[in-house]
């Protein structure tokens, strides 16, 4: 193989890969923008995760593990599940970014942060 | 106040585990649970029938709901686990100071009552909390009954500190 054929021959792998690279990060761009559903579990009086990141759109579901009600209030008025029973679950789809803080008003020392980005 | 705290001292030291109660077995922390939790629902719906501060009836009715819901919970399990809950003395004992706190209440109305209920209540889950962690949850053999003690703690402890925060407020009137 002649220098230039190399050289040819090198260019064009080097646009595949670019290609690729394109190819995979549009890929990752569409996932990223598909609405995700996320689950925080209400279990021995506490909201598992107790921090979580999500996107907006997406979904959040609160699933109460415990015997007796629950709620996920934001201290700021922005969502109220109200009374989630046992065994009950709850979801929101978040639309404005921001940190929100949440509690339960039934059990106010449950408390929790849910980051909107 | 002199009575019912002698009352709460002596199920306090029965719970606590006195030498004759150290062991108990599965059906026997099944009656203490049941008993427990059924002492504080009594007590609660006597306050929502009896007092007239908006914040006592909610602690009142939240504890009917919570401990209900704990008592629902350890039935179906120790049903479905073949357990007979069985008397014994912490259970007894727990049965009569519920009995002797019922009877003193229902002499009491208004600031009295809602103070007596709430101060009754921070005792109670201190002493529950203390079963809990020195008789029930290390005496349990079943680990779905040991997990049952262990997930359910959480709520006394919130219910603690939620008591001891309106009995500050009562106190402060």
């Amino acid at each position: 193989m002649s220098a230039l054929a190399a050289r040819r021959l090198a260019l064009v792998f080097a646009a595949a890969g670019l290609l690729l690279v394109g190819v995979g990060l549009a890929a990752a761009a569409a996932e990223h923008a598909e609405p995700r559903r996320h689950t925080i579990t209400i279990e021995g009086n506490a909201f598992r995760p107790d921090d979580l990141t999500v996107d907006r759109g997406d979904t959040v579901v609160w699933v109460n593990r415990d015997f007796y009600p629950h709620t996920a209030t934001d201290t700021e008025g922005s969502f109220d599940s109200g009374t989630i029973p046992a065994n009950g679950s709850w979801s929101l789809t978040v639309e404005a970014s921001g940190e929100l803080r949440y509690f339960c008003t039934l059990h106010p020392t449950m408390k929790a942060t849910l980051r909107v980005q | 106040m002199k009575i019912p705290l002698l009352t709460a001292a002596a199920t306090a030291l029965l719970l606590a585990g006195a030498p004759a109660f150290a062991q108990v077995d599965d059906a026997q922390i099944a009656a203490i649970v049941v008993t427990a939790n059924q002492v504080d629902v009594d007590a609660g719906k006597l306050a929502v029938e009896r007092s007239r501060t908006p914040a006592v009836v909610e602690f009142a009715r939240l504890m009917i709901t919570d401990h209900t819901g704990v008592n629902e919970a350890a039935t179906a399990l120790v049903t479905r686990l073949g357990v007979t809950p069985q008397e014994n003395p912490t259970s007894a004992s727990l049965k009569q100071a519920g009995d002797e706190n019922l009877a003193r209440l229902r002499k009491l109305e208004g600031a009295a009552f809602d103070t007596a209920y709430v101060e009754h209540e921070v005792a109670y889950h201190e002493q529950v909390i203390a079963a809990i962690d020195g008789t029930l949850i290390p005496g349990a053999t079943n680990g779905e009954l040991k997990a049952l003690l262990v997930k359910v703690r959480p709520a006394f402890d919130a219910h603690l500190a939620h008591a001891r925060q309106l009995l500050g407020s009562l106190t402060k009137r």
